[in-house]
């Protein structure tokens, strides 16, 4: 099991594995997932970086000194305001909202390509790896001048795809 | 013959901070690019910077850049724009080039802040058209907002590789594959995590064999590649496309170093052949002093600390600051370079360094 | 590695390398001392022109001996030297120096040289267009081109085929003698080699080799500097020379009415303009005694640039791509190599003292220098370069 670990991960993929993300402190426990929209801090890696901690207006984001420190996320100050996602460079931070619909749920990340969707769009949702795994309706895109032109688009997906997808499929320029 | 107090050579990142730093301690500064503008690699850096509040992390590369220039021209350096230092020559005379014009300027303190040159891979086919650098694609989208292709073959999987990959597909570029000969991704993983969520699968333990084409690229086939960096039959690959970026290491433009007669080392993980110096950037010849990727290779958060490191130091020298002030402000600085040089990307840098400053000890 | 060996040679460069060449050819067991690599000093910083008709009078027969020489190591060495007979043209740009030229022509006739003076024809024909018409010119046509660092490697090459030693970074610290004649050289490492024979070809370091064995050898480092162009397509004449050399030779000094003119004296730039085979110009030639100062100054490198410019306008638009600087290693006393044994010190023998003739006299410096170490005698008289001159009176 060991090998099969070494094998894929951040390093070797470009994706972080399951095993990774889960022993970050950023990522949420899956029974926090029910309490509403939160936060999920995908960061693996000792990066020296840290303005999450400064944009979190609620204080749920951690990283303190040294600034290689992974971000420490309480759900417990989160109310999934979003502030966190566009300020992230390495574009790591999503939300999710379980709690949207009983089948559905809402999930919101970064986006800097052109051209952005509209609300109502339905686009494919795609993972980590760049495959499509749903359909996926666009409810929100916020690009407010304080974002700096990364967009933050929300999309509503089936429940069960809530920690896949993370993007979406870029249109035909 | 023209006489200032200090020059800084090169007006990126290094050379601006430099100036900044220099200037507001009241030196006479002159910074000299050979560009039509200064802000060196900064302009083009278009995505988000990482490190801290004080590192400016959260700002895209390019509003650093106008905003050091803001500072530059507000602390009263005098800017020479479209101008080559062509050579070195004794008592730290410079000899420029501007426009067919020469002339020489001497300076009690001189800071080269140069920066670097990419590498390149030969291969066969990598003279064809459409073979270039990773960063001469990225001046192409960023600053001149053009495309170099359509399609694209990234080889190197280093933060310049996963960057420009993102940026290509950005302006619209196809990025096919990125091809990567060591079996794990050096660059931030969170660089790869954007293309691999926009359909860039990355290659490791993988390089490109050949480009092949009439007259420019149209396919490339690339292989696995064995711990010796020999290629396993039977896993190549083939691509159509018709550019291919080479993200392959950078290595300091050290040109005037050499000519100054300042000592090298060669440390291979920050780019090769690199200018000895000291804990305040000073070389082996005094009053020379080197800042940025010409110092080692590692990015524009330490291109900028360098640079005020150095700037404060050569203003020391001149008697701009008193040694109290500037041991202080050295210190700050002191300490901000070394919170970006930790973690499994900073250490070796680290390392690296120590290097340097133990040479620089002995010589 | 044996620790005795029939002659060692101190010095890598091209007269180091060609010495080796002929001895090994001789048959005679070689070890050359290299202080730092082959080709490191002045032969890797200089023209490579053979341009005979510029050579003191008493040196043109051993540079025509030599350039034959070289057109038959072309075939025998390894390396494509480059060797061709582009040429030169001794131009006289102003009226003082339109005497001087002709008398020289003169001379060179009564030697029995291949040259020509120019008629009003071609003198209106070359260079044409913008450029100021040339007053005079004396043409060579057999004077030739070599590529000097090819050259040198080949001599290096062709030496280790045939048996030579060549010690790298070895620089030489003393020599022992006993009775007035050389044992061994102990290098600066510690080793000692037994030598029955040392050549001092040492270029501008030879005068402190010399030291070491009680010998004032008056060779002194002569700065040159050149400008190297872009490539550029081939010309006519690629190797144009200036008279000016001959204005030191005759000991005139030029009637420098402009401050230019003035500066060019002071400097002691020559013009030497000599295009390398891939087309990039060698723009020179400056000469100052400064020492070992191997740095470029812009002044000259204005002076010179600007020079160019009088006699071949067109290049103002050619792009420099870098400036180098060389010592000559000039002998002060008279200008003239320094070859041969030295009397006071059996087994030492001198192939030094160059000048910027260097490269040119290399092939016949080795064979002269071989032939006297071998057989006791010197297919061409010698007598003019032998150390032994500077302690004679006359």
């Amino acid at each position: 099991m060991k090998k099969a670990r070494a094998r894929e991960g951040i390093r070797t993929t470009g994706i972080p594995s399951k095993e990774e993300l889960e022993a970050s402190p950023g990522y949420p426990k899956s029974d926090c997932l029910a309490r509403g929209p939160i936060v999920v801090i995908e960061c693996v890696q000792d990066i020296p970086c840290n303005p999450c901690e400064g944009a979190c207006p609620s204080g749920a984001i951690k990283v303190g000194n040294p600034i290689t420190n992974l971000p420490v996320f309480d759900v417990e100050k989160c109310d999934g305001c979003g502030t966190c996602i566009p300020i992230c460079p390495g574009q790591a931070i999503f939300r999710v909202d379980m709690t949207y619909q009983t089948d559905e749920a809402t999930v919101s990340f970064p986006y800097e390509f052109l051209p952005l969707p509209k609300k109502g769009d339905v686009v494919q949702g795609i993972d980590r790896a760049g495959g499509a795994v749903c359909e996926a309706e666009v409810l929100r895109v916020q690009q407010p001048k304080g974002f700096d032109h990364t967009a933050v688009i929300t999309v509503i997906v089936p429940k069960n795809m809530a920690m896949e997808v993370r993007s979406i499929k870029r249109a035909k320029r | 013959m023209k006489n200032t107090d200090m020059v800084v050579v090169g007006g990126g990142a290094a050379g601006m901070a430099a100036s900044i730093e220099a200037a507001c301690a009241g030196a006479e500064v002159v910074l000299i690019d050979e560009n039509e503008r200064p802000g060196g690699q900064l302009f083009k850096q278009i995505h988000k910077f990482f490190g801290s509040e004080v590192h400016r992390a959260g700002i895209r590369g390019i509003h650093i850049g106008r905003d050091l220039l803001k500072e530059a021209e507000e602390a009263g350096v005098q800017v020479r724009l479209n101008t080559v230092v062509y050579g070195f020559f004794p008592d730290k005379c410079l000899g420029l080039m501007c426009n067919q014009h020469t002339e020489e300027l001497q300076a009690k303190m001189i800071i080269l802040a140069t920066g670097a040159s990419e590498n390149v891979l030969a291969f066969p086919g990598w003279t064809l058209p459409g073979v270039m650098g990773a960063g001469a694609a990225q001046t192409l989208i960023n600053i001149h907002r053009v495309l170099p292709g359509r399609s694209v073959l990234m080889v190197g999987a280093g933060n310049v590789g996963l960057i420009v990959s993102y940026q290509l597909l950005q302006a619209g570029a196809e990025v096919v594959a990125v091809v990567e000969g060591l079996p794990t991704i050096s660059g931030y993983g969170v660089h790869a995590s954007k293309i691999r969520r926009a359909g860039v699968p990355i290659f490791t333990g993988h390089t490109i064999l050949r480009a092949e084409g009439k007259e420019s690229v149209e396919r490339v086939v690339i292989a696995a590649v064995d711990k010796s960096w020999q290629p396993l039959a039977g896993t190549e690959k083939a691509f159509e496309v018709d550019t291919v970026c080479l993200a392959v290491g950078l290595s300091p433009l050290a040109e005037l170093a050499w000519m100054a007669g300042c000592q090298f080392i060669y440390i291979p993980e920050i780019g090769g052949w690199v200018p000895v110096h000291d804990e305040n950037m000073e070389t082996s010849v005094p009053g020379i002093y080197v800042a940025g990727d010409l110092a080692g290779i590692e990015e524009a958060s330490t291109a900028m600390e360098e640079g005020r490191l150095a700037g404060l130091a050569a203003a020391e020298a001149l008697g701009c600051l008193s040694s109290k002030d500037g041991r202080a402000r050295k210190a700050e600085v002191w300490e901000r370079l070394a919170a970006l040089r930790i973690g499994s990307f900073g250490h070796g840098r680290a390392l690296a360094m120590e290097k340097i400053l133990r040479a620089k000890g002995v010589g | 590695m044996p620790k005795t060996f029939d002659v060692g040679i101190i010095g890598g460069g091209i007269i180091g390398c060609a010495v080796a060449y002929y001895l090994s050819k001789a048959g005679v067991s070689v070890v050359v001392f290299e202080k730092d690599h082959i080709c490191s000093g002045t032969s890797n910083a200089n023209q490579g022109g053979i341009a005979v008709q510029l050579f003191d009078p008493k040196t043109i027969p051993l540079a025509l001996a030599s350039s034959e020489l070289f057109s038959e190591l072309s075939n025998e060495l390894e390396l494509d030297l480059e060797y061709r007979r582009s040429g030169t043209l001794n131009v006289a740009l102003h009226a003082y120096q339109v005497p001087l030229l002709k008398r020289r022509y003169d001379e060179l006739i009564q030697m029995g040289m291949d040259v020509r003076l120019w008629n009003d024809h071609q003198l209106r024909s070359f260079p044409g267009g913008d450029a100021k018409p040339f007053l005079a010119v004396c043409e060579s046509p057999h004077d030739a081109q070599v590529n000097p660092l090819k050259a040198t490697y080949a001599f290096a090459l062709g030496a280790k085929r045939l048996g030579a030693r060549i010690m790298l970074h070895a620089p030489v610290a003393q020599m022992k003698t006993d009775q007035k004649t050389i044992r061994s050289i102990i290098l600066k490492n510690g080793e000692e080699i037994a030598c029955g024979r040392v050549v001092c070809a040492a270029g501008a370091w030879s005068k402190e080799i010399g030291r070491g064995v009680g010998l004032d050898v008056p060779v002194e480092p002569q700065r040159g500097q050149l400008i190297i162009t872009e490539q550029v397509p081939r010309s006519e004449y690629p190797y144009i020379l200036d008279a000016d050399y001959l204005t030191s030779a005759y000991g005139i000094k030029p009637e420098g009415e402009d401050e230019a003119a003035r500066m060019r004296l002071k400097m002691g730039i020559g013009a030497s303009f000599a295009q390398e085979l891939p087309g990039n110009w060698t723009i020179g030639a400056s000469r100052d005694l400064v020492g070992f100062v191997k740095t470029n100054s812009p002044e000259v490198l204005k002076a010179l640039a600007k020079y160019l410019l009088e006699f071949m306008p067109w290049m103002k638009r050619i792009n420099c791509i870098r400036f180098i600087a060389g010592y000559r290693p000039y002998c002060i006393k008279d200008g003239r190599p320094i070859l041969g044994r030295v009397l006071d010190l059996s087994g030492f023998y001198l192939a030094t003292g160059h000048g910027g003739e260097g490269v040119a006299l290399a092939p016949i410096t080795g064979k002269l220098v071989a032939e006297e170490i071998t057989t006791g005698k010197t297919s061409l008289p010698i007598d003019d370069f032998r150390f032994d001159r500077f302690f004679c009176s006359h």
